[in-house]
């Protein structure tokens, strides 16, 4: 006897839901070009999807490196075609002609584009399915269980990143007719391995966990999470164009299971590589490389006009150092309470500078370290307090939301 | 009063080091302050109720350290009832902690050594910043 529809979980497939999610998660952290054998299971999983489309197959699948260079190529490539179609027309006629011929060809194009019958076919139909055969108070308990738990950790944190980021760069690309193209086109495609939040790993938890019988269904399914394995990939009549997986990855946790819990973050390098191009990103913003590789100088980050950005090159080049470099002003300084022999100094922040924490002016509490490093010395850093603070020991209790009698109780530290 | 060496031998909790494992620990019910966390007796804190959830021997991490970094852990010396709160936005408290007669707690981290709690029952807050408030109000 098969199973049509679930109205509730057993014990052992809530207990199930956290696991699942966590190999979702580990799939959509997984970093490291695809090995032949991975790409032939890859193909396999696209071709299929086709066949649930209803589309020829085109028989040429184009590797790209990275998911920019495929969100240049495959709209060049789909124009390319387009115009070869329609015999070069548009080189050559003069200008009202040559806005009416792009746009044929762009048209055409963007017609070319079979990434929204693939999805229906094989995504949407899939999460339509489920929907109806789960039970509503069931499909909340595993949405908040294992999609969200995965958005936050895959989707959130990476895709939609990478998503903004590209998206800024085809901003520039050059060429007027080609970059119309381009930026109507570009995002064609289908997510790869770190969209697997929303609908996939979620109606994976009742293909894989639990016996709901959904027939071809769970055929359609397991086809998109292989063509799934890889990056973004843009199926097009005449071609398939997939990109590979990136080279490295580095992630922080920043909250619990669920949306929200990582963003993208590296101090060294890179956050997010492939072989032809990287993303920085501090704490979640996007920065330009030489902001984490060399540091900003003080000049450069008062030169800088955005904010956010500003507030991360700080953070890189540490307040302690700051600080000294933009000659800031010293508001006081008192003995560190239950940290002996250590000093806590309020700082003016720099005109300059106001605003680069919202509405509410600040100043810098510089604070040295209860405990040494290994080579003796001590860590110093900067915490943003209210402007209106003018006592350094009101600073640090505040920071605690503690009073300055309280925190001057202070027993001990380390 | 323990010194830095045995705690380590009977918690697990490793500190880097460089830090002085002969070093005693003192045992205080006052206010201690460890790296960014912050130990606060009940009655500056306002707590009415007590901790109910006991500290297993592994302990009971309190608040997780970011990029990878080191946690801030609660062990026991007999029991001890620690619990965590859910992290909230705007919210600085992560634990509520009771220490009962007889028994010791310890808030331990590799990079900042080991805090040493009498009995008493107190909340465990988390720093805060304004560029944090700013950026809370921001979303």
């Amino acid at each position: 006897m098969t199973t049509k529809r679930i109205t509730a979980l057993t014990p052992e497939q809530h207990a199930r839901m956290a696991p699942y999610a966590q190999q979702w998660i580990t799939r959509g952290w997984k970093t490291g070009p695809l090995t032949e054998d991975e790409w032939a299971a890859w193909e396999q999983g696209a071709r299929e999807c086709y066949r649930f489309a209803g589309i020829d197959w085109p028989g040429v699948v184009v590797h790209v490196p990275s998911p920019l260079v495929g969100s240049l190529a495959a709209p060049i490539a789909a124009y390319r075609i387009a115009v070869a179609r329609k015999g070069g027309a548009v080189r050559g006629a003069v200008r009202g002609a040559v806005d009416e011929a792009v746009r044929g060809a762009v048209r055409e194009a963007v017609g070319g584009a079979v990434d929204g019958a693939v999805r229906g076919a094989v995504g949407e139909a899939v999460g339509e399915a489920v929907d109806e055969a789960v039970d509503g108070a069931v499909g909340e308990a595993v949405d908040e269980a294992v999609d969200e738990a995965v958005d936050g950790a895959v989707d959130e944190a990476v895709d939609e990143a990478v998503d903004e980021a590209v998206d800024e760069a085809v901003d520039e690309a050059v060429d007027e007719a080609v970059g119309e193209v381009i930026s109507r086109l570009w995002y064609y495609r289908l997510g790869g391995q770190h969209s697997a939040g929303w609908w996939q790993s979620y109606a994976g938890f009742f293909r894989d966990e639990t016996d709901l019988d959904l027939g071809e269904t769970w055929d359609r399914s397991r086809a998109y999470d292989a063509a799934s394995t890889a990056g973004w990939w843009w199926p097009h009549r005449d071609y398939v164009m997939v990109a590979d997986r990136p080279l490295s990855l580095s992630l922080e946790q920043v909250g619990p299971t669920g949306w929200g819990s990582h963003r993208l973050h590296c101090e060294t390098g890179p956050a997010i590589s492939w072989a032809t191009d990287s993303l920085y990103f501090w704490h979640g913003t996007q920065v330009p490389a030489d902001l984490v590789e060399g540091g900003w100088s003080v000049e450069r980050i008062f030169a800088c006009d955005n904010q956010e950005i500003r507030r991360c090159a700080i953070e890189r080049l540490g307040w302690d150092q700051f600080i000294g470099d933009a000659h800031m002003r010293a508001v006081g300084a008192v003995a560190d309470p239950g940290n002996p022999g250590q000093t806590i100094t309020l700082y003016e922040l720099p005109e300059q500078l106001a605003g680069m924490y919202g509405d509410e002016p600040v100043r810098v509490l510089l604070c040295t370290n209860a405990t040494v490093e290994r080579d003796g010395t001590r860590h110093r850093f900067g915490l943003t307090v209210p402007a209106q603070i003018s006592d350094p020991v009101a600073a640090a209790a505040w920071t605690f939301s503690l009073s300055p009698t309280q925190y001057r109780a202070l027993a001990r530290a380390c | 009063m323990r010194a830095l060496a045995e705690l380590i031998d009977r918690h697990g909790v490793d500190v880097l080091d460089h830090l002085d494992r002969e070093a005693t620990v003192p045992v205080l019910a006052g206010l201690q302050r460890q790296g960014d966390v912050i130990v606060v007796p009940a009655k500056t804190a306002r707590i009415a109720t007590a901790a109910v959830i006991p500290v297993p021997a592994a302990g009971t991490p309190v608040v997780r350290g970011e990029s990878g970094g080191n946690t801030h852990a609660i062990v026991a010396d007999g029991p001890v009832f620690c619990d965590v709160v859910t992290a909230r936005a705007g919210e600085l408290r992560v634990a509520v902690l009771t220490v009962p007669e007889e028994s010791t707690a310890y808030l331990a981290h590799p990079e900042h050594g080991y805090v040493g709690i009498a009995p008493g029952t107190y909340e465990i807050r988390r720093q805060r910043e304004q560029a944090d408030v700013a950026r809370l109000v921001a979303d």
